[in-house]
């Protein structure tokens, strides 16, 4: 169980997150939505221990330090890759490092998405890039996978492709958390629904919960969000200075 | 085999031949910043001696400059090339954030230390290499200084004068 106690993150005197408490249990596909600047990659940070943080983050029950930190892998827009190194070579390095490293995971991976495995990352394309992150962490071996907008760039195909996958080939300990904008493409598939607006939790629900109130993700977000329907209408009305 | 073990404590991909090189480069051109010791000191050596009907002469009561006197800044390139290669402490932190974040990935490794092995470790291995280096060449232009001087001419407690600087 990863569990989030009163998290608390200041940049430089501006609240990041504030009384974020969490418990994500093995075995989830969650999505974690919320506006550009709402937190999301803060947190992840918080829980890979890349920021200092107040509050408690813990891995059942201990902190996460270098003892625990391999059961979490993370695969970010950003990329995290070592630009220089092939794929193989990355592969022997996450051998090396990380016990349970999975190889068959990876060479299945690699051969589904067709990448090259002697090619320096530098040479890959941008959509190339973001499905090698995320073959890493999901080959990784880790219960705790986060995605920071792991698709960020990639077309349709791309996204639907690797969506296809991550639902065959999760086990039941393995739990994604995925942070995205894309709500409608992953409503299918994820199980628990995280919203965050400027650094706090303001939603939190399963699937099986929006089922039984007969709700849709999208609508769920857009009423927690409180987003108003008619702004367009009075955005364009405002600009142009026609009545409908 | 060095590369070898270099890069094994360096960030995966990270070019070590630059370090190399500039390490390589470094003592090379100290060393050679270093030979003026001897022209300063055979100057020093030759002050010692009259010349009469085309023989030296040791001149009378005559001492010789100070070994530390002599050797002034010629050992300062080894102390330059350490500091030198302390700034790549900083390349490989910078290496780790460019073209992609793989500080991330170096972060979340099961190791302690880890920042200290691949970011600091090296950096501070050339430095002390070329201060020992440096100490080297200062022993032996030390021994050469004590060898080749008339003892009548070497004042005392040279070698703690070095350190007196």
């Amino acid at each position: 169980m990863l569990r989030i106690e009163n998290l608390l993150k200041t940049y430089g005197g501006k609240t990041a997150l504030k009384d974020v408490s969490l418990e994500i249990p093995r075995g989830e596909i969650i999505g974690l939505f919320g506006e550009n600047g709402a937190g999301k990659t803060t947190l992840m940070k918080c829980i890979l221990g890349f920021v200092r943080y107040s509050g408690e983050i813990t891995l059942d029950g201990d902190c996460i330090n270098t003892k625990n930190i391999a059961s979490i892998s993370y695969a970010t827009c950003e990329h995290s890759f070592f630009p220089d190194i092939s794929a193989t070579a990355h592969r022997d390095f996450y051998e090396e490092h990380f016990p349970a490293f999975n190889r068959r995971r990876f060479e299945g991976l690699m051969d589904f998405f067709d990448l090259p495995r002697h090619k320096v990352l530098r040479t890959f394309s941008t959509g190339q890039k973001n499905q090698f992150e995320v073959i890493l962490a999901l080959s990784q071996g880790a219960d705790y996978i986060l995605m920071d907008e792991p698709f960020a760039g990639n077309d349709i195909f791309n996204r639907e492709d690797f969506y296809k996958v991550l639902l065959g080939i999760l086990e039941p300990h393995e739990t994604v958390i995925l942070s995205t904008h894309l709500i409608e493409e992953v409503s299918g598939f994820i199980g628990r629904a995280i919203l965050i607006r400027k650094g706090r939790i303001i939603g939190d629900v399963t699937v099986d919960e929006l089922d039984e109130q007969q709700k849709t993700l999208v609508s769920y977000i857009k009423e927690t969000y409180d987003y108003r329907g008619d702004r367009v209408s009075k955005a364009l009305n405002d600009i142009t200075g026609e009545e409908e | 085999m060095i590369s070898d073990i270099i890069e094994k404590h360096s960030p995966p991909g990270y070019s070590v031949r630059s370090e190399l090189n500039t390490l390589y480069a470094g003592l090379g051109l100290s060393l050679f910043f270093s030979l003026g010791f001897f022209a300063k000191y055979f100057a020093s050596l030759n002050a010692l001696y009259d010349i009469d009907e085309g023989k030296r002469f040791l001149r009378e009561n005559v001492k010789c400059e100070d070994f530390a006197d002599i050797l002034g800044i010629y050992l300062t390139g080894f102390i330059f090339t350490a500091v030198v290669m302390l700034f790549f402490m900083l390349a490989r932190y910078l290496y780790t954030q460019t073209a992609s974040k793989s500080i991330y990935t170096l972060r979340r490794l099961p190791e302690k230390g880890i920042e200290f092995r691949y970011f600091i470790l090296m950096p501070i291995t050339y430095a002390i290499i070329s201060l020992l280096a440096g100490f080297l060449v200062l022993t032996v232009y030390f021994a050469i200084y004590m060898l080749a001087t008339p003892n009548e001419c070497i004042t005392a407690a040279q070698w703690y004068k070095i350190w007196r600087l």
